[in-house]
C-alpha cells in the first residue's frame, strides 16, 4: 500500500559516475561506427578522424558487392557467403538445440531424472573449455568426413549449446505449476502429451527467449568454426578476418561487416533482455 | 475380441512407460553430452596414452608410449605460462568488472530520468560478437590509434604506449577489452539483486538512523552476498575459456605473451598440427576445469 | 501531533486532512479496517513517505523536513523487517552501531533491553531459527534501545498465534507504562486498541472519525462506523423513522420506541426525521413474554449458547438483531419472543449524514 515515496535521487557524484560509464561504454561503438563510414584515406591517420566529413557508404556497398577496390589490388570480400551460411548453420544449430534442449528439460524438471547427479553434469559441459572438446571432435569429424560440412558445424553448434538450452527452458518449466499437467492427465492425457499440450504452450515466450538465447551464441561463435571448416563454409566471425590484404586492412569494409554482422544481435538482446539474467546463471537468479 | 493397437498408440505406451521415459527426453541430450565430454575425454586419454598423432600415420599402428606424451605437457613451459596468464588476465578482469558492475548496480538502485535507455546504452558491449570487439580494440589500440591519440590530449604530451605489441602493455589491453565487454553482465545481476532485496529491512535501518553508506554495508551487501558469489563464479569460469579476444586482438603475441590456455591448445593442436599432443593439453585443461568447477557450482545448484 | 495531514496517491486519497494530537507517554492507537490509511500515517510520522500536504510536530518542532533517519522514531514494521544476515545482538545493537557508540557501551545496553524484553538467551540466534515471538520481541528491542521520542508499532500482533496475542498485548502495556514511552499503534483489531490504548484514534477511508479515550469510543461513539466498528458482538442498526406524535418516537416498522427524553436533540440534530437506531447487543433485554408497553415482538431466528453468554439473534420487522442475554434465558429458533429496548443506551443516528446525535 505504501511506497517509499521518499525514493533517493541520483547526486551529481552519481551523475558524473554515470557521465564517464557512458561515455568509455559507448566510445567503441562510436568508433566502430565511424570508422566504417570513413573513406579509404582517413582510416589509419594520426591525428585520427573521429567524425569524417564524408559517409563513405560505398563501404557497406562493397562488402556486399565484392567490388574490387583498385587501389589495394584486391576486392573487399563479399560477405553474403558468410551471411547465409552464418545464418543457416545458426537457425538449425538453435533449432536442434532447443530441440534437444526442451525434451531434457522436461527429464530434468518433471521427473527428475538423472537425480542429482545430472545436473551437474550439465553444468560442467557448459563450463568445460571448448578448446577441450573441439580437438577431439575435430579428429571425430575428420575420420567420419565432417569437416567443413554444414551438418557437422550445426552438429557442433547443437550440441555446445544444449546445456543453456536446457537449462534455460527447464527454469521456465518449473514455473508451471505441476497441477495443471496432473488435471489433464486425470481427463486422459498421457504424460507425455500433458507435457508438449499443456505446459509447452504455457512457456511459449521462454522458448523464444532461449532460442534467441541460443541464436546468439552461434551466430557469435567463433572457435567452433576456425577449428571445424576449412573455407567451404564460411561463417561470419571467421570470415571477419580475412579484411587483411597485400597492402594493409580494410578497416572501412570490415568495421561495416562488424556494424551489419552486430544487428541482429543487438534487435534480439534487446527482445529478450529480461530473461538475459536467467540465461546467464543458470536460472540462479531470475529478474 | 482382440483389440489391436495400432502403431500411434503402441507409441503412446512405449512412450509412456517410464522406464522408457528416460531414453526418449535425455536420451538425446546424453548423446550430445556424449560427444562434448565423454567422448573428448575418452579419446583424449587414448591419445595421451598412444601418442599417436592423427593424420600422420592410421591409429592401430600407433605405439603405446604410456602417457609420456601425457607428461610432457607438465613439462611444457609455454603451457605453464599460458596458465599463469590466463589467470593473471582473468583475474583482474573479472574484478574490474564486479566492481563497475556493483557500482552501476547501486546506480540504478536511484530514481533518475531517462533510465531505461541508460541501462540499455549500458547494456550493449555484451551483445557485441567476440570477434567485432576484438577487431574493433585492435584498431583502437593502435600506437597511433585513437586511444593513444586522446591521452596525449589529455596528458599534454606525445603518448604512444604499444598496447598490443609489449608484452604487459598487451595484457592490459586485454583486460580492458574484457572488462568492456563483460561489465554490463555483471551488471545485470547485480541490478537483478539489488532490486530483489526486500524493502522493509531497508526502511528499517533508515528509521534506525543509517546513513546510506551504512546501510549498504551493512545491510545490503550482506544480502547480496550470494549473488555475488554465484556472478563471480560464472564470469570466473566463463572468462578462464578466453579465446576470441586475444587470438583477434594479438595472435597470442608478441611471441606468444598472451596465450591464453585455450589458444594455447588451439595452437599446438590446429596451428601446428600435433593432433596428439594437443589433445594431452586438451585433456589436463579438461582436467584443470572440472577440478575447478566442481566446488565452485555448488552454491549456483543449491539457489535453484 | 500531526496536523492535517494529507497524502494523496494520485486520485487516491489516503489520508484525508488527519488532525490527531499525542500526548506524551501515552499509547494512541490507529484504529481502522485495512486500506484506512493507517499505515500509510505511520510511515508519514516515520518519514518514509513524504505527505501531500499537512504538518507533523514533535513536541512543537515541525518535522516535515526531517529525512527519517533524524527523526528519532522507532518503527516496528508488521513483518517486523529483521535484518536476516545478523543475529539478534546485531539485530538490536544495530541503531547504536550506526551512530558510533563503543562496543562496550553497546553490548551492555543491548543486555539490559535483552533483559526487559527476555530475549536474553536468543541473542546468538540467527533470524531463520526465531518463532514468531522472538522475531517480534527482537524487533521492538531493536527500536526501544536507540530511545525514540515515539514508537510506532503496525501490527505488531497479527503474525501471531492467538494464545501469544492475548500475553504480548499485556506485556507490551505494561512495558509502555514501565519505560514510559510515547508509543503509536497501528491495529485492526478493536479488541487490542480497546484494551491497550489510552486514546483511539478510528479511522475509515483516510478519515479521522473519532479521537477518544476506549470508553467514549463505546458509549459515545461519534459516527455510525464508528458504533458498528467497536464491540463485539457488534451493534445492531435499524431504520426508523422519528415521529412526533406522543412526545416522540422511532417508528421502526414493527414497533415504536419512545425517545421522547431525546426528542429535542434529535429535531435540533438531526437533518431529516430519517435516523438509524443503533443498540448494543447487551443493550437489549429479552423476554419469554410481554413485560410492559415497550415490548416488541419478535420471531427467534437463532441461538447460540456461548458458556457464560449465549447469543440470541432474533428479527425485529425485517432486520436481524443480535442480543446476548445470561444463559438463563433459552430459546429455540421459531419461538416469538419480546424484547425492549434500554432507552437510555440506544444510539440515534442520523440516516443522512452517519453521525450519532444521542
Amino acid at each position: 500500500m505504501s511506497e517509499e515515496v521518499l525514493e533517493e535521487k541520483l547526486g551529481i557524484s552519481g551523475w558524473i559516475v554515470l557521465v564517464i560509464g557512458l561515455i568509455l561504454t559507448l566510445f567503441p561503438v562510436f568508433w566502430i561506427i565511424s570508422t566504417s563510414i570513413k573513406p579509404m584515406g582517413q582510416w589509419l591517420t594520426y591525428p585520427p578522424v573521429f567524425i569524417p566529413e564524408t559517409i563513405a557508404v560505398e563501404n557497406y556497398v562493397n562488402i556486399f558487392t565484392g567490388a574490387a577496390l583498385l587501389t589495394t589490388f584486391a576486392n573487399v570480400p563479399m560477405i553474403t557467403d558468410s551471411i547465409v551460411d552464418s545464418a543457416i548453420c545458426s537457425v538449425f544449430g538453435t533449432l536442434f538445440s532447443i530441440a534437444i534442449g526442451v525434451l531434457a528439460a522436461f527429464g530434468v524438471s518433471r521427473h527428475r531424472l538423472g537425480g542429482e547427479f545430472f545436473p551437474v553434469f550439465l553444468l560442467a559441459a557448459r563450463m568445460a573449455p571448448p578448446i577441450a572438446a573441439v580437438i577431439p571432435l575435430l579428429i571425430l569429424y575428420s575420420v567420419i568426413g565432417l569437416v567443413d560440412t554444414y551438418i557437422g558445424l550445426i552438429l557442433a553448434y547443437a550440441c555446445f549449446t544444449s546445456p543453456y538450452s536446457t537449462w534455460m527452458i527447464a527454469s521456465f518449466i518449473d514455473e508451471v505449476p505441476i497441477e495443471l499437467e496432473q488435471s489433464a492427465q486425470v481427463d486422459g492425457l498421457s504424460t507425455i502429451e500433458s507435457h508438449f499440450k499443456v505446459t509447452l504452450p504455457l512457456i511459449k515466450g521462454g522458448l523464444v527467449a532461449t532460442s534467441l538465447f541460443v541464436f546468439i551464441l552461434n551466430w557469435s561463435e567463433f572457435l567452433l568454426a576456425l577449428a571445424l571448416t576449412h573455407g567451404d563454409i564460411i561463417t561470419i566471425p571467421v570470415q571477419i578476418r580475412s579484411f587483411t590484404v597485400y597492402s594493409g586492412i580494410l578497416y572501412g569494409p570490415q568495421s561495416a561487416f562488424g556494424v551489419v554482422a552486430i544487428i541482429p544481435l543487438i534487435i534480439f538482446s534487446l527482445i529478450i533482455q529480461k530473461h538475459l539474467v536467467r540465461g546467464l546463471t543458470f536460472g540462479a537468479v531470475k529478474r | 475380441m482382440r483389440t489391436t493397437r495400432n502403431w500411434r498408440q503402441k507409441l503412446s505406451d512405449f512412450i509412456d512407460n517410464p522406464k522408457n521415459r528416460f531414453l526418449i527426453l535425455l536420451g538425446p541430450i546424453h548423446v550430445v553430452l556424449f560427444l562434448v565430454l565423454l567422448f573428448p575425454f575418452l579419446l583424449m586419454i587414448f591419445l595421451s596414452l598412444s601418442g599417436w598423432e592423427p593424420g600422420k600415420i592410421a591409429w592401430w599402428l600407433a605405439q603405446f608410449n604410456y602417457g609420456t606424451g601425457f607428461l610432457k605437457v607438465f613439462g611444457d613451459a609455454r603451457f605453464i605460462w599460458s596458465l599463469a596468464r590466463t589467470f593473471l588476465i582473468v583475474a583482474p578482469a573479472v574484478g574490474l568488472e564486479f566492481v563497475f558492475g556493483l557500482i552501476g548496480a547501486l546506480l540504478f538502485s536511484k530514481a533518475f530520468r531517462g533510465k531505461k535507455l541508460i541501462a540499455t546504452l549500458f547494456l550493449m558491449p555484451m551483445f557485441f560478437m567476440p570477434v567485432v570487439v576484438g577487431y574493433n580494440f585492435w584498431m583502437i589500440f593502435q600506437p597511433r590509434g585513437p586511444l593513444n591519440y586522446i591521452l596525449s590530449l589529455m596528458l599534454g604530451g606525445a603518448v604512444e604506449i604499444p598496447w598490443l605489441s609489449e608484452r604487459s602493455a598487451a595484457i592490459a589491453a586485454l583486460i580492458i577489452s574484457d572488462v568492456w565487454q563483460w561489465t554490463p553482465f555483471m551488471f545485470l545481476i547485480m541490478t537483478a539483486g539489488v532490486l530483489s532485496l526486500p524493502e522493509n529491512p531497508i526502511m528499517a535501518a533508515k528509521v534506525l538512523g543509517a546513513s546510506d553508506w551504512q546501510i549498504f554495508r551493512y545491510v545490503k551487501l550482506p544480502m547480496l552476498k550470494n549473488i555475488i558469489v554465484i556472478a563471480l563464479i560464472i564470469r570466473f569460469m566463463e572468462a578462464l575459456k578466453l579465446f576470441d579476444l586475444p587470438f583477434i586482438m594479438t595472435g597470442g603475441g608478441p611471441g606468444f605473451h598472451t596465450e591464453t590456455l585455450s589458444i594455447y591448445a588451439f595452437v599446438v593442436a590446429i596451428v601446428s598440427g600435433r593432433l596428439g599432443y594437443g589433445s594431452s593439453v586438451a585433456l589436463i585443461l579438461l582436467i584443470l576445469f572440472l577440478l575447478i568447477i566442481t566446488p565452485a557450482i555448488r552454491p549456483i545448484l543449491r539457489r535453484r | 501531533m500531526l496536523d492535517k495531514l494529507r497524502k494523496e496517491f494520485g486520485r487516491l486519497v489516503a489520508v484525508n486532512d488527519l488532525s490527531v494530537e499525542v500526548e506524551d507517554k501515552s499509547l494512541v492507537s490507529f484504529l481502522g479496517p485495512s486500506g484506512c490509511g493507517k499505515t500509510t500515517t505511520l510511515r508519514m510520522i516515520a518519514g518514509l513517505i513524504r505527505p501531500t500536504s499537512g504538518s507533523i510536530y514533535f513536541n512543537d518542532t515541525l518535522v516535515n523536513e526531517l529525512k527519517p533517519q533524524e527523526r528519532k522514531v522507532g518503527l516496528v514494521f508488521q513483518d517486523y523487517a529483521i535484518f536476516p544476515t545478523m543475529n539478534a545482538f546485531g539485530n538490536i545493537a544495530f541503531g547504536l552501531k550506526v551512530r558510533g557508540i563503543p562496543k562496550n557501551e553497546i553490548r551492555s545496553r543491548v543486555m539490559e533491553i535483552a533483559e526487559l524484553l527476555h530475549i536474553k538467551d536468543i541473542l546468538e540466534v540467527t533470524p531463520g531459527r526465531m518463532t514468531q515471538s522472538e522475531l517480534q520481541r527482537v524487533a521492538v528491542a531493536r527500536t526501544l534501545i536507540t530511545n525514540p521520542s515515539v514508537l510506532l508499532l503496525d501490527e505488531p500482533l497479527s503474525n501471531l498465534d492467538a494464545a501469544f496475542r492475548v500475553r504480548m498485548r499485556a506485556e507490551l502495556k505494561r512495558l509502555q507504562r514501565e519505560i514510559a514511552q510515547t508509543v503509536i499503534y497501528v491495529t485492526h483489531d478493536q479488541i487490542e486498541a480497546m484494551s491497550m490504548s489510552d486514546k483511539i484514534a478510528v479511522m475509515n477511508y483516510g478519515i479521522l472519525h473519532q479521537y477518544d479515550t476506549p470508553y467514549e469510543i463505546y458509549n459515545r461513539p461519534k459516527t455510525r462506523f464508528v458504533a458498528g466498528f467497536i464491540g463485539s458482538p457488534p451493534m445492531n442498526f435499524i431504520e426508523g423513522t422519528f415521529l412526533e406524535d406522543n412526545g416522540g418516537f422511532l417508528d421502526i416498522g414493527v414497533s415504536r420506541i419512545n425517545v421522547s427524553k431525546y426528542a429535542n436533540t434529535i429535531r435540533k440534530e438531526s437533518s431529516s426525521p430519517e435516523v438509524t437506531v443503533g443498540a448494543r447487543p447487551e443493550d437489549i433485554r429479552v423476554f419469554h413474554k410481554e413485560e410492559s408497553k415497550d415490548s416488541i415482538e419478535v420471531n427467534v431466528e437463532a441461538y447460540e449458547p456461548m458458556g457464560d453468554e449465549a447469543v440470541v439473534d432474533v428479527s425485529v420487522g425485517g432486520t436481524l438483531v443480535r442480543i446476548t442475554t445470561p444463559t438463563t434465558f433459552s430459546a429455540t429458533p421459531g419461538e416469538k419472543k419480546y424484547v425492549e429496548f434500554d432507552t437510555d443506551k440506544i444510539h440515534i443516528i442520523d440516516r443522512k449524514t452517519e453521525k450519532v446525535i444521542v
